[in-house]
């Protein structure tokens, strides 16, 4: 354990993609990022394990592979890696994933640098097209798990991390919009005070899964297609353009919830002037994005009824949510 | 009982009951103010009215008794906020802030609508402290409306209702026997003045938002 009081204070996003931390150092940012996925296999398969050098976990009968060697290993057998988190969210029945997740958050968490080191999470914000699904039991196995790990949990809404990671040129006011696996979470602040969050059921795994049974494919191959990063604004063949049309539909979708939410909240707040939107999270990485974002937002532009400066990408679309988490656990300490 | 009168003459005036009826017409009142009307007796004694008493219902249900079983309400006493207090809304009060606030530019509607609308959260806020008071006097278990189980905030952020329906979650998750080598990818950004930058700007930023407070 160390005592140097300016390195202290870990960032963490839990996706349902990715699980990444993010903790300073002497020489800038250390991030470290493991897929959120794993796979059980016999035991009869551990010789095969340990001549392809893949890291595995015993656990009573079975054997575990976490992470992107879970990945790997679902390829070559064929099959599809299981996934602890689902739309966004950890499912109460999913008992089984609760092991698989420490150790998950173990290894990208590392053991504390200092006695209950403090650890900011995130969560999403609650469903708006899913009410039956709340994010309590979510936020309270997490905080479980990293208190655990020997910290001291925080949680934290994921979109509001992106504001204090990419916006503080604004005074900490903007709108971001976190597009991730499971879910797409919004955020809106003024001056560092969250005034409108909220999260929709539609993220990447509901482009694959919908771009898939248009195009008769499977929603695995469509990830697979779209993380080969083709370009959004020129879709080539059926399968890309069914992508397209589904990140569209995605996109609309944000943006009309944000104008509705807004629009019954309005009386509540003012904004002085004009805000940033901010894209970020792993589905926004797919080609021209943010050039794709724009297109779809002009027609929107009309009705919106927040006036906005500029649209920008984070700059680093897969952690600026953990370094959003690591700006809050680091007001814990300096100063 | 009831007396019948029904009138058999062309036209008859019964003074002491101030009743006036015309062939055909036909009236109940009760038994015993048609045998006190003495007028009414003489017009039956002519034959100018026809009386038949009768009984057109009866209660058939036994009174209520209490129920042992089933004890009264407990009656509490009204809430009656403190006399001393000063009063909460005054609409003058507010109209000549607004005034003050918009300015000598402002249309009387304008004004109009900043009155409404600031007497309007007033409104909210004093029915907020009245159900928050309600609580503290009868306990915990008042729901207020149709209000989901979920907390409902309020723009300040003040929860008026609570979630109350507690949430599992395993006091010990994982097990300790589990471990392995598990690789994760780790990357290196290269300084951390980003990260450093946004940190002081939101430490400045909170610390102008308090003392503003």
């Amino acid at each position: 354990m160390t005592n140097q009081k300016t390195a202290l204070g870990v960032g963490l996003d839990i996706g349902t993609m990715n699980i990444v931390s993010a903790r300073r150092d002497a020489k800038g940012v250390n991030t470290s990022r493991m897929r959120d996925a794993f796979m059980s296999l016999p035991l009869s398969k551990l010789k095969m394990l340990k001549l392809s050098q893949t890291s595995y976990v015993e656990r009573d009968d079975e054997v575990l592979i976490l992470g992107d060697a879970a990945m790997e290993m679902a390829n070559v057998f064929g099959g599809e890696p299981r996934r602890p988190l689902s739309g966004g969210l950890i499912s109460a029945s999913e008992t089984d994933a609760l092991d698989v997740l420490k150790l998950l958050i173990q290894s990208v968490l590392g053991d504390p640098a200092d006695k209950n080191e403090v650890c900011y999470f995130s969560v999403p914000a609650p469903p708006v097209d899913a009410p039956d699904r709340d994010i309590v039991y979510h936020k309270g196995v997490f905080e479980r798990i990293v208190e655990e790990c020997g910290y001291e949990a925080y949680a934290a809404n994921e979109a509001m991390a992106i504001i204090f990671s990419e916006c503080a040129a604004e005074g900490f006011s903007g709108i971001s919009f976190s597009f991730g696996s499971g879910m797409t979470n919004v955020a809106l602040a003024i001056n560092t005070v969250e005034a409108l969050t909220f999260s929709v059921g539609r993220g990447g795994d509901w482009i694959d899964k919908h771009a898939g049974l248009a195009v008769g494919s499977t929603a695995s191959r469509m990830c697979a297609l779209k993380e080969t990063g083709f370009d959004l604004t020129a879709p080539e063949g059926r399968e890309q353009e069914a992508l397209a049309l589904y990140y569209k539909a995605m996109i609309e979708h944000a943006l009309d919830q944000v104008a509705a939410l807004f629009a019954s909240k309005a009386s509540q707040f003012s904004l002085p002037k004009a805000i940033p939107i901010v894209v970020s999270g792993g589905t926004s990485q797919a080609g021209n994005f943010l050039a794709f974002f724009e297109k779809v937002w002009k027609k929107r532009k009309r009705r919106f009824p927040i006036d906005v400066s500029e649209i920008r990408q984070a700059k680093d679309p897969l952690n600026a949510v953990a370094f959003g988490m690591l700006v809050q656990a680091m007001q814990e300490y300096d100063g | 009982m009831e007396a019948k009168i029904t009138c058999t003459c062309s036209r008859i005036v019964i003074a002491d009951m101030d009743l006036t009826l015309r062939k055909g017409d036909t009236l109940y009142v009760e038994a015993g103010r048609s045998k006190a009307s003495k007028d009414l007796q003489r017009a039956w004694k002519n034959k100018a009215v026809a009386i038949r008493y009768v009984q057109r219902f009866q209660e058939q249900r036994a009174a209520p008794i209490p129920n042992p079983s089933t004890p009264d309400a407990v009656r509490r006493s009204a809430f009656i906020p403190d006399q001393k207090e000063e009063a909460i809304v005054d609409p003058d009060a507010i109209a000549s802030r607004v005034v003050e606030a918009l300015g000598r530019g402002a249309t009387p509607a304008q004004v109009r609508t900043e009155v409404a609308r600031q007497l309007q959260v007033a409104k909210q806020e004093i029915v907020a402290d009245v159900v928050s008071a309600l609580k503290a006097e009868i306990g915990a278990g008042i729901r207020v409306g149709a209000a989901p189980a979920a907390a409902v905030a309020r723009p300040a952020g003040k929860v008026v209702v609570e979630d109350d329906v507690p949430v599992f979650v395993p006091s010990k998750i994982g097990r300790d026997d589990l471990s392995g080598d598990i690789e994760t990818t780790t990357t290196q950004v290269e300084g951390a003045t980003g990260v450093s930058d946004a940190a002081a700007a939101l430490r400045a930023a909170r610390d102008a938002a308090g003392k503003k407070r």
